[in-house]
């Protein structure tokens, strides 16, 4: 199993509160039920003959 | 966000981009009053069980050396202005160069009735890739990629920089090879691409149990020589590929999909490992919260042997090393070999000639490559950064990559 690290932001906090909530309501009559929460963000830095760009 | 509900034959699911906590609570309420609508009419079909779940409560993240969002803006550009500069200064003949520099910070957070899980995972990318144009005016490149989980993968030495902007000038005179059956020696970047889009998808369960893949004629039967072991493995840390947990909360573990010559068991989604009784892996992944989870790779690679590159090279005759290439594709139906733009260099009497040969295809079907696999190097790289889909969508993240391998019989066109 990977090392956890045990460490969280106020925004995995939230995400965890409300995932936990919705799964509450998701599970009521089902087998089962799951819930994701994904947040990504990106950024791209690029050089060429023509100059430089950034994109995020 | 996605919601997922099973009803003990099917999944339903759920994506919304809503983002306040009152608003995702309704969308559940809204999405478990479909799911029961539909379940009160329609009959039940064949009843499909589960896998038990642990309790789990974890929360991982990545361990970067530099925090790329603590590197103002300025000095990332300023990298790569300062390596492109190094690039075009190496020779008057580069036409020009591309230096890419890109970064993510992914956040997921899975929870069921057993588990609840958190992954914050960060990486930067580095593309350098030099273009020269040839005496007919073509123009060819030569690109290398790196990843690390921070920052720090900038820190490419002015030597390796030279390196490849060396390798584009050589290439600029690199002819066409004449078709035929070689002895190779392949680079750690061309066994992974052949490890990830070769063997890989046939064995991606989704894929088997719609009969969409050969691989199904050869589980539990042997490939190649006890030599040959094929890896995937999203715990490996620090690749492009890697993750803690998969979509579906399973945690990262290495499977074998070829051990000792034999076929292993496939990657799997939760659903497939449910309909066909396979073992779960760490495999379910989504493109996005509005895209289904499937089978897929993350870091996939032929496990290390004994050989070495040197030695491989000195006892062939007459054959090729295969240095780089642009990609291949998937063929899990007839597990045909389709890696293309591979850059090649001749082998004569147990040394590099120095004659290129550019734009190589390799061609093939895999049992019989996999079966002529003579020798693997100790020497064991995963570097690079991809991107792949399954077909033609569902773009993941992955890596590949490996050691050298000596292969007695493959095609060159």
């Amino acid at each position: 199993m990977p090392s956890p690290t045990n460490d969280t932001t106020a925004e995995i906090q939230t995400a965890k509160r409300a995932l936990q909530q919705a799964i509450a309501i998701l599970s009521t009559e089902a087998r089962y039920a799951d819930a994701l929460y994904l947040s990504t963000t990106t950024r791209r830095i690029s050089k060429n003959k023509k100059g430089a760009a950034t994109a995020a | 966000m996605k919601f997922r509900i099973f009803d003990g034959q099917a999944f339903h699911e759920h994506g919304t981009s809503w983002t306040t906590e009152d608003g995702l609570l309704q969308q559940a309420h809204t999405f478990a009053r479909h799911v029961a609508h539909h379940i009160a009419r329609h009959k039940p079909g064949i009843a499909v069980a589960l896998p038990p779940e642990k309790q789990l409560q974890h929360d991982f993240s990545s361990k970067p050396l530099i925090d790329p969002a603590a590197v103002p803006l300025a000095d990332k550009v300023a990298f790569c202005t300062t390596t492109y500069g190094k690039i075009m200064a190496s020779g008057k003949e580069f036409a020009n160069a591309k230096v890419v520099l890109g970064e993510f910070s992914e956040v997921k957070v899975f929870a069921s009735k057993h588990k609840l899980l958190s992954q914050h995972i960060t990486g930067c990318r580095i593309v350098l890739m030099p273009l020269v144009k040839t005496s007919d005016g073509d123009t060819r490149y030569h690109y290398e990629s790196f990843f690390k989980p921070g920052y720090e993968v900038t820190h490419v030495s002015d030597e390796k920089i030279q390196q490849i902007a060396a390798m584009a000038l050589r290439i600029k005179d690199a002819k066409k090879i004449s078709p035929g059956t070689y002895e190779a020696v392949l680079h750690p970047y061309v066994s992974g691409v052949l490890a990830h889009e070769s063997f890989g998808h046939g064995m991606e369960a989704d894929t088997i149990y719609k009969e969409r893949a050969m691989a199904k004629e050869y589980l539990g039967k042997r490939i190649a020589s006890s030599s040959v072991s094929i890896v995937e493995n999203p715990a490996i840390e620090g690749k492009h590929g890697g993750y803690f947990f998969d979509d579906e909360g399973q945690l990262a573990t290495p499977t074998y999909l070829v051990k000792a010559g034999i076929v292993g068991s496939p990657i799997t989604d939760l659903s497939s490992a449910a309909r066909m009784h396979l073992q779960r892996t760490a495999n379910g992944r989504c493109e996005s919260f509005d895209h289904k989870s499937y089978a897929r790779m993350s870091t996939i690679y032929f496990e290390a042997g004994s050989g070495s590159k040197d030695a491989m090279i000195a006892s062939i005759k007459d054959g090729y090393f295969l240095y780089n290439t642009g990609g291949g594709m998937e063929d899990p139906k007839g597990w045909g070999v389709q890696i293309q733009g591979i850059l090649a260099e001749r082998i004569k009497n147990g040394k590099l000639t120095g004659e290129l040969f550019y734009e190589v295809g390799m061609t093939g079907f895999l049992p019989s490559i996999l079966g002529s696999i003579a020798g693997i190097s100790k020497e064991f790289l995963v570097e690079g950064v991809g991107s792949c889909g399954k077909g033609h969508k569902e773009w993941v993240r992955v890596a590949d990559g490996g050691p050298y391998l000596h292969v007695k019989q493959v095609e060159l066109s």
